[in-house]
């Protein structure tokens, strides 16, 4: 990022100062993450931006007083349980996808390390072998060749969700394969 | 590469290249944050997208600022409640308090009106020259007093300036100038008190005048007291004139009265009375009387009832206002009541009665399942379930045109067709008492636990 602070550093630094501006600008980093994850959920672009907002004077409260370690996973947790609390204060359920989300908590706070696939490319090979026809075909060109979504479905004729499906589950199954022969 | 934010905004734009794109969706699947954002902007085009992002951060940013200069704003506010109450404030009772002046300064004139006979000073009347030379008729007076100080200061030059103004009072005596003079003062002092005042002063003044030049000094004096009276009814009077208009700011009046029907003079109850511009409103009673709270003077209530002209009045006018309302022939004539006439029906829909059999329905399904053999290829394999045959009733009770509408199998509806075939008679449906061939539909339902009892 070309942003000279981290996001921890200016956290330190609106504990210190309690400068708001501080956290416009640690916020701004993600606010279309924030926006795209409440329209997700709420399915509303006046709702999805009043949440946004929502969340940003929340933060200026919250900030003061918790620890936050890993900014981004930490805001993720917060813009999903705010639309969820938000949901379920409309439909007056949704309590077990809460309480589910707490559990998923501890891998979004320890996200798995990037290019782990790209590790060892023989055993890598040998697992692509072993994917199925559209999993291998878009695997490789996504992880090997590495072409965009839009240029797979080009290439492959397969629809984006298609193409999204295949790499997500392929992926999976490389790692379930790297992990048997690791 | 820019903040990731701003990533999303491009990729969804379509404004990354492909490197740039596979780049943020490799990283969309490690990063569910991402990944989520990036499933979430999929609802939205690029464009509006942008926008939306731009007002959430403008609205962050503004935030900012606000928050900055939220206490000094709280104060600011504050501080104008606080100067706005006090301007208020200061402006009623200043109201209040000329009324109260006018009312103190009355018998401070009274004193010094009394003082001064005594005295007769000349500086006095300089003085009141002074404050005089702007009013009206300032002119007039100025000679006046001049003539008084004169005449003090220098008895035997008065009769020939008297004579100078007012011919007829030749034959003057220096007593009656001094009655005059308080006269003339009470203006100059009352300064509060309006020029209707001063005009009823000045007249009062002439008025003396003439009474005390011609009669006796003893005379005088009485006439002097009694204009002295006058005087205090004036200042009275300017008192309640200068406490009604305080009145105004913030009295809450009552106004009544009693609506009646112009043409036989009966009382209307129900009229609709709002006091226009407001939400208050009120209705008659049963007598016709009403009542309402006004606040302030010169409103005007309207008076509404239908079938009846509407009416205005000036609220200013008095607190009891009688109305009597006059027909309204034009908004009579537009009530119009309208009725649809129902046609009778003439031709009912034809009474039709289906077929049964003879004994009725009842007698028929005990038939049914009295003569029932169960078909022993269904029976073996426990077949249970429903039959439902379809067959034409005709004109003359016969069966004819038999078909299988729900089948079981193993010849249970063979079974059921020649139960019907071989059992009572059926009369045939009828319209309007005359037969007619018509579908019949029976269903029939197979169970062999039932048989087997």
């Amino acid at each position: 990022m070309a942003v000279p602070k981290s996001d921890s550093e200016l956290i330190f630094l609106y504990k210190k100062t309690n400068n708001i501006s501080l956290i416009g600008e640690l916020y701004t980093r993600y606010t279309s993450l924030v926006y795209g994850v409440c329209l997700k959920y709420l399915k509303d672009r006046d709702q999805a931006k009043d949440a946004a907002m929502e969340l940003f004077e929340k933060l200026i409260e919250t900030l003061k007083s918790h620890e936050v370690e890993n900014f981004k996973s930490w805001l993720y947790v917060s813009a999903r349980n705010h639309c969820l609390m938000q949901i379920r204060g409309k439909k007056g359920k949704f309590k077990e996808e809460i309480e589910a989300l707490d559990v998923e908590n501890h891998f979004i706070l320890h996200p798995e390390e990037e290019n782990a696939p790209e590790e060892n490319f023989e055993r890598l090979e040998e697992c692509i072998k072993q994917l199925m026809g559209g999993q291998r075909d878009c695997i490789r060109l996504f992880y090997l060749h590495e072409k965009c979504y839009k240029e797979i479905t080009v290439i492959t004729g397969f629809d984006l969700h298609q193409v999204k499906s295949f790499i997500q589950n392929g992926k999976r199954n490389l790692k379930i394969c790297m992990d048997e022969h690791g | 590469m820019g903040s990731l934010s701003n990533d999303i905004i491009k990729y969804r734009k379509g404004e990354l290249n492909p490197e740039q794109t596979h780049a943020l969706e490799k990283k969309a699947l490690t990063d569910p944050f991402l990944a989520e954002a990036l499933e979430g902007v999929e609802n939205i085009s690029g464009q509006e997208l942008d926008w939306a992002i731009s007002a959430i951060e403008k609205n962050i940013l503004t935030k900012k600022k606000i928050n900055r200069f939220a206490p000094l704003r709280i104060a600011a506010g504050i501080i104008l409640v606080v100067a706005v109450v006090f301007i208020i404030y200061q402006f009623i009772p200043r109201a209040e308090t000329i009324a109260l002046k006018t009312e103190k300064q009355r018998p401070e004139n009274k004193k010094e009106e009394v003082a001064k006979p005594i005295t007769g000073s000349g500086k006095e009347g300089e003085r009141a020259d002074g404050k005089m030379a702007k009013g009206e008729g300032a002119e007039e007076k100025k000679k006046k007093s001049e003539l008084i100080v004169s005449s003090t200061q220098n008895p035997t030059a008065s009769p020939k300036r008297h004579q100078d103004q007012q011919p007829g009072s030749s034959k003057q005596n220096s007593g009656a100038e001094i009655q005059v003079e308080p006269i003339q003062q009470a203006p100059v002092e009352n300064l509060a008190s309006a020029e209707e005042q001063r005009s009823k002063t000045e007249n009062a003044d002439v008025q003396t005048t003439k009474q005390a030049v011609t009669p006796t000094g003893k005379t005088a004096g009485a006439n002097a007291i009694s204009s002295d009276q006058k005087k205090d009814s004036f200042a009275a009077s300017e008192a309640g004139r200068s406490a009604a208009p305080s009145a105004k700011f913030k009295s809450i009046q009552s106004i009544s009265g009693q609506v009646v029907s112009a043409e036989d003079g009966l009382p209307l109850p129900g009229v609709n009375i709002i006091i226009k511009g407001t939400a208050t409103s009120t209705v008659t009673d049963l007598k016709g009387h009403y009542s309402l709270p006004i606040e302030t003077e010169n409103r005007s209530l309207v008076f509404s009832f239908s079938g009846f002209e509407q009416q205005e009045k000036e609220a200013s006018s008095g607190n009891k206002i009688d109305v009597q309302m006059k027909d309204d022939v034009a908004q009579l004539s537009e009530l119009i009541v309208t009725g649809v006439r129902l046609t009778k029906n003439e031709n009912p829909e034809p009474v039709i009665r289906l077929a049964e059999p003879v004994a009725g329905k009842r007698a028929f399904d005990n038939y049914l399942e009295q003569n029932l053999k169960y078909p022993e290829e269904a029976l073996k394999n426990k077949k249970r379930g429903k039959v439902t045959v379809e067959f034409k009733v005709g004109v003359d009770g016969g069966f004819s045109d038999f078909r299988v509408i729900k089948k079981l199998g193993y010849g249970c509806e063979q079974e059921v067709i020649r139960l019907v075939k071989t059992g009572p008679p059926w009369t045939p449906s009828t319209q309007d008492n005359k037969p007619i061939e018509s579908t019949i539909r029976i269903g029939f339902q197979f169970d062999p636990l039932k048989k087997g009892r």
